[in-house]
């Protein structure tokens, strides 16, 4: 099994109500990260996206034929909270900080 | 510097950050799900217009939520022998003007890979990655 897909089964099964573990997050266009209402599919453990449901169609983006936007009572829909720094481990692994050593004199 | 040992032989996994991420989830979940149900037999005729080589349209994700972190350590132990350990050290600096500085300096793993992003000055409220979806 390739190691994006070791990353996401064993981080899945680990955590299995945080999503989709990507191996390689880096945006496909700088500033341009993943967003919610976002379509698209994950090759290698990267997210491709390929139209936004929550944009209306326009000719900046190619978008499926009868391409309907979604459209939701609210715009104040996103929910924000934080994800801990940390180490999130798969089962089998553990981390152990150690304190770095600095030679003196 | 952080040492990480892994025991097992089905492959074990790491994801670490060293500043908090920014987690979006919408509150809309039944509405993105009708839609999804309604509309993807368009998104997969689309993907196969696109000739992605996309053979399900399981493939296809409709993203509900994400986590955005600033800097971001992965590591995947492949497993098929008994112990694998590695290290890494990342460190965070917050500087008086609110910038973080993200300073990678090494890592290892012996039976696995890792993969680190971005390092750095990075700063707030400037999302440069996505971690999760």
């Amino acid at each position: 099994m390739a190691d994006y897909d070791i990353f996401r089964e064993q981080l899945g099964i680990r955590f299995p109500t945080d999503g989709y573990a990507l191996w390689d997050p880096s945006p496909r266009k700088p500033g341009k990260p993943v967003k919610v209402g976002d379509v698209g599919y994950i090759r290698e453990g990267k997210f491709h996206c390929l139209f936004n449901v929550l944009r209306p169609k326009d000719e900046r983006f190619e978008a499926p034929r009868d391409y309907e936007q979604l459209r939701l009572g609210s715009s104040d829909h996103i929910a924000q909270s934080s994800l801990n720094s940390g180490h999130y481990c798969s089962v089998g692994v553990s981390v152990r900080p150690e304190r770095d050593t600095h030679p003196s004199g | 510097m952080v040492s990480i040992e892994y025991s097992g032989r089905r492959g074990g996994a790491v994801l670490s950050l060293p500043v908090n991420a920014r987690r979006e989830d919408t509150l809309a979940q039944g509405a993105f799900s009708e839609w999804m149900v309604k509309h993807i037999d368009r998104w997969f005729a689309f993907t196969q217009e696109l000739q992605l080589g996309m053979e399900r349209m399981e493939e296809i994700v409709l993203v509900t939520g994400c986590d955005h972190a600033r800097s971001w350590t992965n590591i995947a132990f492949l497993g098929g022998q008994a112990d694998s350990q590695g290290s890494f050290r990342v460190k965070a600096v917050t500087r008086k003007d609110s910038d973080t500085e993200i300073r990678f300096s090494s890592g290892r793993v012996e039976g696995g890979v890792l993969k680190h992003g971005p390092e750095g000055e990075v700063r707030r409220r400037v999302v440069y990655k996505c971690q999760r979806i």
